[in-house]
C-alpha cells in the first residue's frame, strides 16, 4: 500500500496538456539537389486544438491535432537544359566517313530559374498519438550519458521563452511523460491549386528568359511547350501536385521529422508533470513565538523524500502514487 | 512570390539575318575539309586580317579521331591537333559576329602547300554547311559558276497543350528535332536539286565535288508574288475569353423609408 496518492482529474489532465501543447513549435529548412533541379523547404509550424482523453486501459489518446504551418516556402530552381540548333550527323559514303555538324547552342552560359512560394495556406493535416503515462527520476547531479544531452537545445529555448521552469540543479525531481506508442500524421496531399501555382510560377520566370518572335516559335517549337519543359526537367509524367507530395512525404522525409519531434517532444524532453524530490509540504518559516523571550527563529521547510512513484490513468482521472523515502 | 534568375545571354547571332558565305565563315556556316594524305600541317584562323589562332596539325595513318570541329571563336591557345588520314575538320564559329578566314597549310620536305583557303573558296572534295533559323526562301549561289539552288526554311508546327503526351519517352519521341542534316551535292556549276526543304534550326550540307564559292541569301521574290515567308505561319496563342461578371448592388438602408 502506498504513502502518498493523488488524483488529477482528466479536466485538470487536458488543461496541463494543452498548456504544453502551446509550446510544441518548430522550424526546420533544408534543400536538395537533384541535378537538373533543386528543390529546398523552410517550414515552421505548430500544433493547436484536438481532443485529450484518458482510457481505462492506462492510456492517453490525443486526437485530431491540427498541425499549422506559419510559413511552409518551397524553393524551386530549375536548370534550363541546352537548347540548340544544328547538330546531328550525316551518314556519308564511303570512303568519306560520316560528318557531325556543330550545333549552335541559344543561351551563351547555362540559364537557370528559381522561384519561391509559400504554401502555408494550403497546406492541413492533423495528427494523433496514444500512449501511455511514465515516470523518470530526475537526478540533479548526474550528468547526461555520454556528456550528450538530446534534449538541452529544446529545453533552452523554452526556458528562454519562458514557456518551462528550468530544471533545478540543487534538487531532484520526479517527471512524468506521456510516451506515445503509436502516432499518426496525415500525409502532405496537396491540392490541385498549388500544381498550379508552381507551374505559373516556372513559366513566367521561364518565359522571362525569352525574346518574342522568331525566337520564341523556334525555341517552343525545339522544347515542346514551358510547360512541358518543366515537366521533363522534374521528371514528372502527369500531376505536379503528387509530384510536391512526394517530395515532401518521401524525399525530404518531413513526416517523418514531425513524429519524430513529437516523440522527442512528449516522451523524452518535456514532461508533463514535475514533482520534487524531497517534497516540501509545508514551507520556511520565521517565528517568535518558539521561544519565551521572544527570540525570531526561522524554522527549516518540511520535506518528503519521495520514492517508487509510479503512475497511471482510468477514463477519469490520472492516479499518482508513491511511498515516503527514509 | 519570389523569383531570381541567372544573368542569361542570349547567342543573338544566331538569329540575325544575313547573307552567309563560304569565303566568310560566321555562326551558323561551316567549312569541313578532309585530310587525305597523311603528314604535317599548320592552320590558320584569320579573323578581320588577323591571325587569332595556330595550330599544329599532324594526320597520322591509325589511331587517329576520324573527325572533330574546331570552334574558331574558342581561345585554344594553340594546342597541337591530331587526325587520322581521311578523316575531316569542321571549321565553325559558336558565337560572334566576327567572321573567319581558315588556311591550312602541309609542310612537307620541299615546301609548303596550301591545301585550304576558305577566302578562295571551297576546295573540291570538302563540304560547306548552313544551319538556317528565319523561316524563308533561301538562294544558294556559286558565285564562280552562277549556280543556284533554292532551300525553304519551314517553321516545325507547335502541338496544341491539350495534344501533348503525357508519358516523357512518348513526348521526346514526337519532339521536332533540329539536329537532321540534309545533304546536298555540287559538281560543275550544278547542285543535286533545284529546291530543298528544312526546318527552322536545321542544318543543309553541301557536299562539292568541284570547288565551289558559295553564299547564301534570301531568294528574290517572284515577280507579282510576295516574298515567300517559309511552308508555315507561326502559331499563335489562343485569344483569351472575355467573361461575365455579376454583382449584386449594395442595398442602401433607409433610402426605401424616406419616400
Amino acid at each position: 500500500m502506498s504513502h502518498l496518492t493523488v488524483a488529477v482529474s482528466e479536466g485538470t489532465f487536458r488543461r496541463s496538456f494543452d498548456a504544453l501543447m502551446r509550446n510544441v513549435k518548430w522550424e526546420k529548412e533544408d534543400s536538395k539537389d537533384f541535378g537538373a533541379f533543386t528543390a529546398g523547404y523552410h517550414v515552421k509550424g505548430h500544433l493547436e486544438g484536438g481532443s485529450v482523453d484518458l482510457r481505462g486501459d492506462n492510456s492517453v489518446l490525443v486526437k485530431e491535432v491540427d498541425v499549422r504551418w506559419d510559413q511552409f516556402e518551397l524553393t524551386l530552381g530549375l536548370d534550363i537544359p541546352k537548347i540548340c540548333v544544328g547538330g546531328g550527323c550525316l551518314d556519308m559514303p564511303w570512303p568519306i566517313p560520316d560528318i557531325c555538324v556543330p550545333e549552335y547552342c541559344l543561351f551563351k552560359g547555362d540559364p537557370d530559374v528559381q522561384i519561391t512560394t509559400d504554401l502555408a495556406a494550403l497546406v492541413a493535416q492533423e495528427l494523433s498519438f496514444s500512449g501511455s503515462m511514465f515516470a523518470r527520476y530526475y537526478d540533479a547531479s548526474q550528468q547526461p550519458s555520454g556528456g550528450f544531452d538530446p534534449c538541452a537545445l529544446l529545453r533552452d529555448l523554452l526556458v528562454h521563452f519562458e514557456a518551462i521552469e528550468p530544471f533545478p540543479t540543487d534538487h531532484n525531481q520526479w517527471h512524468l511523460f506521456i510516451d506515445p506508442q503509436s502516432i499518426d500524421l496525415d500525409v502532405f496531399d496537396f491540392p490541385d491549386i498549388v500544381g498550379n501555382i508552381i507551374e505559373d510560377a516556372l513559366t513566367t520566370a521561364i518565359e522571362a528568359l525569352i525574346p518574342g518572335g522568331v525566337v520564341r516559335d523556334l525555341l517552343l517549337a525545339i522544347i515542346g511547350t514551358v510547360t512541358v519543359l518543366i515537366r521533363d526537367v522534374l521528371d514528372i509524367p502527369d500531376d505536379l501536385d503528387e509530384w510536391l507530395s512526394d517530395l515532401f512525404n518521401v524525399s525530404f522525409g518531413l513526416g517523418d521529422l514531425l513524429l519524430q519531434m513529437v516523440l522527442k517532444f512528449f516522451g523524452l524532453c518535456v514532461p508533463l508533470y514535475r514533482i520534487d524530490d524531497p517534497f516540501e509540504i509545508m514551507p520556511a518559516e520565521t517565528t517568535t513565538e518558539l521561544f519565551l523571550n521572544g527570540a525570531q527563529v526561522t524554522l527549516v521547510p518540511v520535506t518528503l523524500p519521495i520514492r517508487n512513484l509510479s503512475v497511471r490513468v482510468d477514463d477519469v482521472e490520472m492516479v499518482v502514487q508513491a511511498d515516503v523515502g527514509a | 512570390m519570389k523569383t531570381n534568375l541567372k544573368r542569361v545571354e542570349l547567342n543573338r547571332a544566331v538569329f540575325a539575318a544575313r547573307p552567309l558565305a563560304s569565303r566568310a565563315l560566321t555562326v551558323l556556316t561551316t567549312i569541313f575539309h578532309r585530310f587525305t594524305e597523311a603528314g604535317d600541317y599548320e592552320v590558320f584562323i584569320l579573323n578581320d586580317g588577323q591571325v587569332v589562332q595556330r595550330h599544329h596539325l599532324s594526320v597520322v595513318t591509325e589511331n587517329g579521331p576520324y573527325q572533330f570541329n574546331l570552334d574558331l571563336t574558342a581561345d585554344n591557345g594553340g594546342n597541337g591537333l591530331t587526325l587520322n588520314v581521311g578523316g575531316v575538320i569542321g571549321f565553325y564559329a559558336s558565337s560572334g559576329t566576327g567572321s573567319y578566314i581558315v588556311r591550312v597549310q602541309q609542310l612537307t620536305s620541299e615546301e609548303k602547300r596550301t591545301v585550304l583557303d576558305s577566302e578562295q573558296g571551297v576546295p573540291a572534295g570538302d563540304l560547306f554547311s548552313i544551319t538556317l533559323v528565319q523561316p524563308g526562301a533561301y538562294q544558294v549561289r556559286d558565285s564562280m559558276s552562277g549556280g543556284t539552288t533554292l532551300v525553304r526554311v519551314g517553321m516545325p508546327t507547335r502541338a496544341a497543350p491539350g495534344d501533348v503526351p503525357a508519358d516523357p519517352a512518348l513526348r521526346r519521341a514526337l519532339r521536332f528535332r533540329p539536329d537532321k542534316p540534309s545533304l546536298i551535292t555540287f559538281e560543275g556549276g550544278k547542285f543535286s536539286a533545284d529546291e530543298s526543304s528544312i526546318m527552322s534550326g536545321q542544318t543543309i550540307v553541301i557536299q562539292c565535288l568541284t570547288t565551289a564559292q558559295l553564299v547564301v541569301e534570301p531568294a528574290p521574290a517572284e515577280p507579282g508574288l510576295p516574298p515567300d515567308t517559309g511552308l508555315h505561319p507561326p502559331v499563335k496563342p489562343p485569344l483569351e475569353r472575355p467573361k461575365f461578371t455579376l454583382r449584386k448592388p449594395t442595398k442602401i438602408i433607409g433610402r426605401e423609408e424616406n419616400k
